[in-house]
């Protein structure tokens, strides 16, 4: 576990506003701000519904920059919908509607004056399932910097060289660069994945359970690989793995969903080793404990 | 060890070989027609050389369609080319102008559009497929003949081979919406949400990610479209403008395969050589539709295939 200071470690009733960003109506200013990692995308009062169904309910959480933060709880409790209000991802769902702000950098990403896909661009995003374009190594990587307008073979190769030395996979693939993405292993196909978002340069990558399609050792490549990143780029992983939040994570967020009375309420959000040792909330500790979930 | 019961037949199980067998035939039954379709047109088709003496060669290379009722081998003159030709021509103004229109408007409906803006689309367009061709003809007589022939003058007084296939792709049109719409919306929202996410506006997702990885069906589409258009007789009889000799553009007057079939065989008499002739392109044309057909299907499944699906 890196050494950070915590921000303030709070368990959030039920239906209130949670405490952890927002005190008293003022913005939560962590009480060592010095020695913390900076803000880099505020969530406020987020909900999300689908077709009037809510899927997640008044968030509010600070991400911090260069750190990992894990989302997670039990299947439908939201996680996946609150990683995909960072990015404008619920856009593409015609039935989504999302209320609330979500600042990058100061600015809200979620107002209508700001383009999706420029969003996009400063967050980046690996899904679930590795998949590749049917495509080469070569054009899969340089795929996101070709659609920004890049040119140039040369260029273009010093980018994808380097994107695929950042997501570990240079060696395994640099004499494979013209064959199809889809023939590597599953493993190599997902950080090909990763190294597609990273030759977009993102600030910040939303990983939406990255590792549940792949075998143990593969997995751990990704989480090595995730700790190497989080030197260059702020990540946020959702993942069902509560093992793998413990061991990848700086910052761990709880979401619970409907079925335990509330509809994709953030239950609790602080640094890892405190939400897994010291959980303020028994709900939390109930579902780390492997109780229910 | 299985038991005895299970071992043994059902009583159900006669009937159920029954329906199989039943369903088989009536599979064979449609390679059957299909089959017989083909040999008939050949045969009759065939007696020209065989049995009539019409030289081959003749009929190959003949710049001139003519349907005159002649039993004479020397005098008739007739040659293919023309009416194949015609048809490519068709055919080909078909495609210029149902391709792109057919296309986006796919798009636009599979990524695009609400989903219940793409219901009434479609649903419109498929009403559309079901209107009879005659109409379409009707409306082409009304609005792009008089068009074509104040603005441009082409063929016989705005009737011309453009004319014809510019109208032709109203037909091909729905068939290509619904076939390619169905295609993109086949291709795993993965590749998309994947264009989305590293940072592609609309149209470049449609352009590199998923036509790429929806080509097979969309050219399926395609090549039913001009399936059609192969096909297609009323429109052309009426819009085409009907001139028997080699057209060398598209803009003059014209009369394709089906056009000649359908203008020649009502005053072709039993013995005249004209009714083997129209058979031949009867065949020719058979075998043209079939083996477009049959690509698209080919290209389908390969589809299929692909996404596992």
């Amino acid at each position: 576990m890196r050494e950070t200071t915590t921000p303030e470690h709070t368990a959030l009733e039920d239906g209130a506003q949670p405490s952890v960003v927002s005190v008293g109506g003022l913005p939560y200013q962590p009480p060592h701000a010095a020695e913390t990692a900076p803000t880099v995308l505020r969530l406020e009062n987020v909900c999300v519904t689908y077709g009037g169904r809510p899927a997640v309910q008044n968030v509010a959480m600070d991400i911090y920059k260069n750190r990992i933060t894990a989302l997670i709880g039990p299947s439908g409790c939201g996680k996946s919908s609150l990683l995909r209000c960072m990015n404008r991802m619920n856009d593409l769902i015609h039935s989504a509607r999302v209320t609330g702000n979500v600042y990058l950098d100061g600015v809200d990403i979620n107002s209508d004056a700001v383009d999706p896909v420029q969003v996009r661009r400063h967050v980046g995003m690996v899904f679930q399932k590795p998949n590749p374009f049917p495509m080469s190594v070569m054009e899969n990587v340089a795929f996101g910097p070709k659609r920004q307008g890049m040119s140039g073979r040369g260029r273009l190769n010093e980018i994808v060289e380097k994107a695929l030395r950042s997501a570990a996979l240079w060696d395994e693939v640099a004499d494979k660069m013209d064959q199809p993405g889809t023939a590597l292993s599953g493993g190599q196909q997902q950080r090909l994945c990763i190294a597609r978002v990273l030759a977009v340069r993102p600030e910040i990558i939303l990983m939406d359970e990255p590792c549940s399609s792949l075998d143990p050792v593969a997995t751990l490549k990704i989480e090595d690989l995730m700790r190497e990143l989080a030197r260059d780029y702020t990540i946020v992983i959702v993942t069902h793995n509560m093992q793998q939040a413990a061991r990848v994570s700086d910052y761990t967020a709880f979401m619970l969903a409907s079925e335990h009375g509330v509809n994709g309420r953030l239950i609790e959000y602080g640094a890892t080793n405190e939400i897994f040792t010291n959980p303020r909330d028994k709900r939390t500790e109930d579902y780390i404990t492997g109780r229910f979930g | 060890m299985l038991g005895r019961s299970v071992m043994t037949r059902r009583r159900g199980a006669l009937l159920e070989v029954g329906a199989e067998w039943f369903i088989r035939a009536t599979g064979l039954l449609t390679v059957l027609l299909l089959v017989s379709i083909l040999v008939l047109l050949a045969r009759q088709g065939v007696r020209l050389f065989l049995d009539l003496d019409y030289p081959i060669d003749r009929f190959f290379t003949y710049g001139n369609a003519i349907t005159d009722n002649t039993t004479d081998p020397n005098q008739f003159r007739f040659g293919v080319m023309p009416p194949l030709i015609a048809t490519f021509w068709v055919t080909l103004v078909t495609l210029i102008f149902a391709i792109p229109l057919g296309l986006m408007t796919a798009a636009f409906i599979s990524e695009i559009a609400h989903p219940r803006v793409r219901l009434y689309i479609k649903s419109a367009a498929e009403l559309l497929a079901g209107v009879p061709t005659i109409i379409f003809a009707f409306v082409g007589l009304a609005l792009v003949v008089p068009r074509v022939n104040d603005y441009f003058g082409w063929g016989a007084g705005g009737f011309s081979g453009l004319t014809a296939g510019f109208v032709v792709s109203f037909v091909a049109v729905p068939l290509i919406i619904s076939i390619s719409d169905d295609a993109m919306q086949a291709v795993p929202v993965d590749y998309k949400e994947n264009a989305y996410a590293l940072g592609c506006n609309k149209l470049q997702a449609i352009w590199c990610v998923i036509m790429p990885a929806a080509i097979s069906g969309i050219s399926a589409a395609i090549m039913l479209g001009m399936a059609r258009a192969i096909g297609e007789t009323m429109i052309v009889v009426i819009l085409a403008g009907g001139n028997s000799s080699l057209p060398h553009d598209p803009t003059e007057s014209m009369r394709p395969m089906t056009a000649t079939i359908a203008a020649g065989f009502g005053n072709a008499s039993d013995q005249s050589l004209v009714r083997p002739a129209l058979y031949m392109i009867g065949a020719i044309l058979f075998l043209l539709t079939f083996a477009t057909t049959l690509i698209a299907d080919a290209i389908l499944e390969r589809q299929r295939k692909r996404f596992g699906r």
